[in-house]
């Protein structure tokens, strides 16, 4: 390791691309119990269609929320989807988030192609030098929007009827629906941000290439964070995103571990995921399904 | 608390029929990456450069010394060609007194389409059959479609081997059917004239298969003599996408530098899937790295230069793919001056074949735009007819092999002069350079820049 200040930013940048994954992961997750394995091939369908608009001359200020509008109906396919399936077992919908990643990431390489897409950066070239390592502004923009968005959705979840009206019927649906509150509708509002949230990381951290697995396998990463951060809690979410760029940067940053450097993050990810499923029970995890 | 009956519900059967619906997806899905990896490989050995435009460039022919079969076949017993690979010499498959019938699997649907390949294929077939054929004879030409599908591919090839019976095969460019059939051809003793061939060197020791172009080995070596000599590079890297082909490609690299005494220098291989350059650049300016050579794919190449750019780094640059428009687009300002290897002569060249194909190419197929790849089936095509031309009326797929072993010398204005023998197919080690320049690959020099003269 040559020096730890620009390996520490570098954490610090790759970790918020994590944290930004994980925000929508544990939004569905808060709202409607089913775990997303399809969270990250929804953000790669967001960003290959507004890779394909840019293409069509399309400025990327106005690309980008034609794609998110796209992955908000994505959403309200998906809650309606679901729906014949709220009463079964949780397994039987972690299989059809299973099928809906396997459908879209081949539907994505049909109409796409595998080969990577170019995706360009909602952000000017340029960045930010900090000791010795420019941290670049699409990644300073990462940074800000994650916490922006931590921060809009705690409050949103705590000061709003919908965000508390998502929290109610995250803890008991039947009970909800008593005290007169649309569950329906309430999930599909849930599905539609959690939509929107794929989207938005998929657009923003596709730039400059990504291609159809990577970014649907970044749902590895967005899982340990979002585990770190006990599926419920969003600004628990973001640190553990951060914990989690650190423990994969640093160590690729070693020179022994240089040549295995991209297999490192889905690994790290993948033992902090066992681990702490090992530690913790998941009704320890449901128990706190009401944090913001 | 009910029981769950275990037949399985309405539900339960859409559920499961979605979930084999999405594994189907999934298999055709797979088929398909391994069908793009074929069009990577296929792109990066025909060096199909020119996607831009390419200025500057308007060479004269050089002499043609052509082929002389008359000189006598060659001996296979010194090549290394066993005997039963030898097709008899009278073995006149495909061969009648009016026709000679010819064929390819060219890939026309599905996600690697070559059909400019079989255009250019066709509009040199149609144009000789045109001036009355070769030696009286009219080539008759059976193209199939793989449909990116290697069952259906080995299915046509086997069609046009054993049922349509061809003489050989021309301009073939079915990249996943092609692997896979190697061994079926040898077998048959099919000659192939122009491939899209896999894998490394030992293709071009096949003694039926004579690819016109180089290996990939060579083509890193031009790239290595070039970074040393000709750029003076001091501290040269070069990082190789993890990929068969390009590695090969790496390795000629190293080969060249080791060759030519180049001691100190920096090899990465980067992952194919989302490789993460800035670590890598902030390491290699840090060693002093001054010359970098990208042996990636479009998508890599734009990811190292965006690095490189954000991080303040401007080493001196060659690119493989730098010719690509996307890099070009999107590779920043790092693009410009970036040195581009080309492996054949520009279609807009003034060569009188360059000329003759472009009219073909007008007359025949007028709404082709993508004139370079539409050569990889327009030039094979032409020496196959312009070599079986030369062996007069006694045509048998034995004496077309030890033709295009003999030829020597041999110059058909796409690639430099070139000899071939049994057991060494490879062209000329030779290339252009260009330099991307106001966002246009030009070409820097009118010769030909040989690896060893």
């Amino acid at each position: 390791m040559r020096s730890i200040g620009p390996v520490l930013i570098l954490g610090l940048a790759t970790g918020s691309i994590y944290a930004l994954t994980a925000l929508g992961v544990v939004i569905v997750y808060k709202a409607t119990g089913v775990l997303n394995f399809a969270h990250g091939a929804m953000g790669m369908v967001a960003a290959f269609l507004f890779s394909s608009l840019t293409r069509q001359a399309i400025p990327t200020l106005l690309a980008a929320p034609v794609a998110l509008v796209f992955s908000a109906a994505l959403g309200v396919a998906v809650a309606y989807g679901l729906r014949p399936l709220r009463r079964a077992p949780r397994l039987t919908r972690a299989i059809f988030m299973l099928g809906l990643l396997a459908l879209l990431q081949n539907l994505a390489t049909a109409i796409w192609g595998i080969r990577p897409r170019i995706v360009p950066s909602l952000f000017p070239s340029g960045g930010v030098k900090i000791i010795g390592f420019v941290l670049g502004y699409d990644q300073v923009g990462i940074i800000v929007i994650t916490l922006g968005l931590v921060g809009g959705l705690s409050a949103f979840f705590r000061y709003t009827k919908l965000g508390v009206g998502i929290r109610a019927v995250s803890s008991d649906q039947d009970a909800a629906a008593l005290q007169g509150i649309n569950v329906t509708r309430i999930t599909v509002v849930a599905w539609v941000l959690g939509s929107v949230l794929a989207g938005i990381a998929g657009i923003l951290i596709s730039t400059p290439a990504a291609d159809a697995f990577s970014l649907t396998l970044l749902v590895i990463q967005a899982f340990a964070a979002a585990l770190l951060g006990r599926l419920v809690s969003l600004p628990a979410t973001f640190v553990g995103g951060i914990v989690l760029g650190l423990l994969t940067t640093v160590p690729a940053s070693l020179e022994i571990l240089r040549p295995h450097a991209q297999v490192i993050p889905p690994v790290v990810s993948f033992l902090l995921i066992v681990g702490i499923l090992m530690l913790r029970s998941e009704t320890s995890l449901i128990a706190r399904g009401n944090e913001a | 608390m009910s029981r769950r009956s275990p037949r399985l519900s309405f539900r339960d059967k859409v559920f499961f029929g979605a979930l084999a619906f999405s594994l189907l997806v999934n298999v055709w899905a797979v088929d398909s990456l391994r069908t793009e990896v074929a069009a990577l490989r296929q792109a990066q050995r025909s060096g199909s450069v020119g996607q831009v435009p390419i200025g500057g460039d308007d060479l004269q022919p050089l002499e043609s010394t052509g082929a002389d079969p008359a000189a006598g076949p060659t001996s296979p017993g010194a090549t290394g060609v066993r005997a039963a690979d030898v097709p008899a010499a009278t073995d006149r498959t495909g061969v009648s007194k009016g026709t000679i019938k010819i064929g390819a699997v060219i890939t026309q649907s599905g996600l690697a389409d070559q059909t400019p390949i079989l255009r250019g294929l066709s509009a040199w077939i149609q144009h000789v059959n045109a001036a009355g054929g070769v030696n009286g004879r009219k080539i008759e030409l059976i193209v199939e479609d793989d449909g990116t599908d290697t069952s259906r591919g080995s299915a046509a090839l086997r069609k046009l081997v054993e049922n349509d019976k061809i003489f050989a095969l021309v301009s073939e460019c079915a990249p996943l059917t092609d692997a896979q059939n190697v061994e079926y051809l040898r077998k048959k003793g099919v000659p192939v004239i122009g491939s899209c061939v896999l894998g490394g060197e030992q293709f071009f020791k096949n003694p039926y298969q004579f690819p016109l172009r180089l290996t990939m080995g060579s083509m890193g070596r031009l790239v290595g003599k070039y970074v040393a000599q000709d750029m003076a590079a001091v501290k040269p890297a070069v990082i190789q996408l993890d990929h068969e082909l390009l590695i090969e490609m790496g390795d000629g690299v190293v080969a060249q530098w080791k060759k030519m005494g180049v001691k100190d220098y920096t090899v990465e291989t980067a992952p194919v899937v989302n490789p993460n350059f800035t670590p890598t650049v902030i390491r290699m300016r840090g060693e002093g790295v001054d010359n970098v050579s990208l042996l990636l794919d479009t998508a890599s190449t734009i990811r190292f230069l965006q690095a490189a750019s954000q991080q303040g780094w401007n080493p001196k640059l060659v690119g493989v793919v730098g010719y690509d428009e996307e890099v070009i687009r999107y590779g920043g300002a790092q693009v410009e001056g970036m040195m581009v290897p080309f492996y054949s002569q520009p279609v807009r060249g003034s060569y009188p074949i360059m000329k003759q194909f472009r009219e073909d190419m007008q007359r025949y197929y007028p709404g082709e735009q993508r004139l370079e790849l539409a050569n990889n089936g327009y030039h094979p095509a032409w020496v196959f007819t312009d070599v079986l031309a030369k062996l007069g009326d006694n045509v048998t797929r034995r004496r077309l092999i030890d033709a295009m072993d003999g030829l020597t010398n041999y110059d058909d204005h796409v690639i430099p002069p070139y000899t071939l023998r049994p057991g060494n197919h490879e062209t000329v080690r030779a290339c252009k350079w260009a330099v991307i320049k106001d966002a246009r690959a030009q070409v820097v020099s009118t010769d030909w820049y040989y690896l060893e003269r």
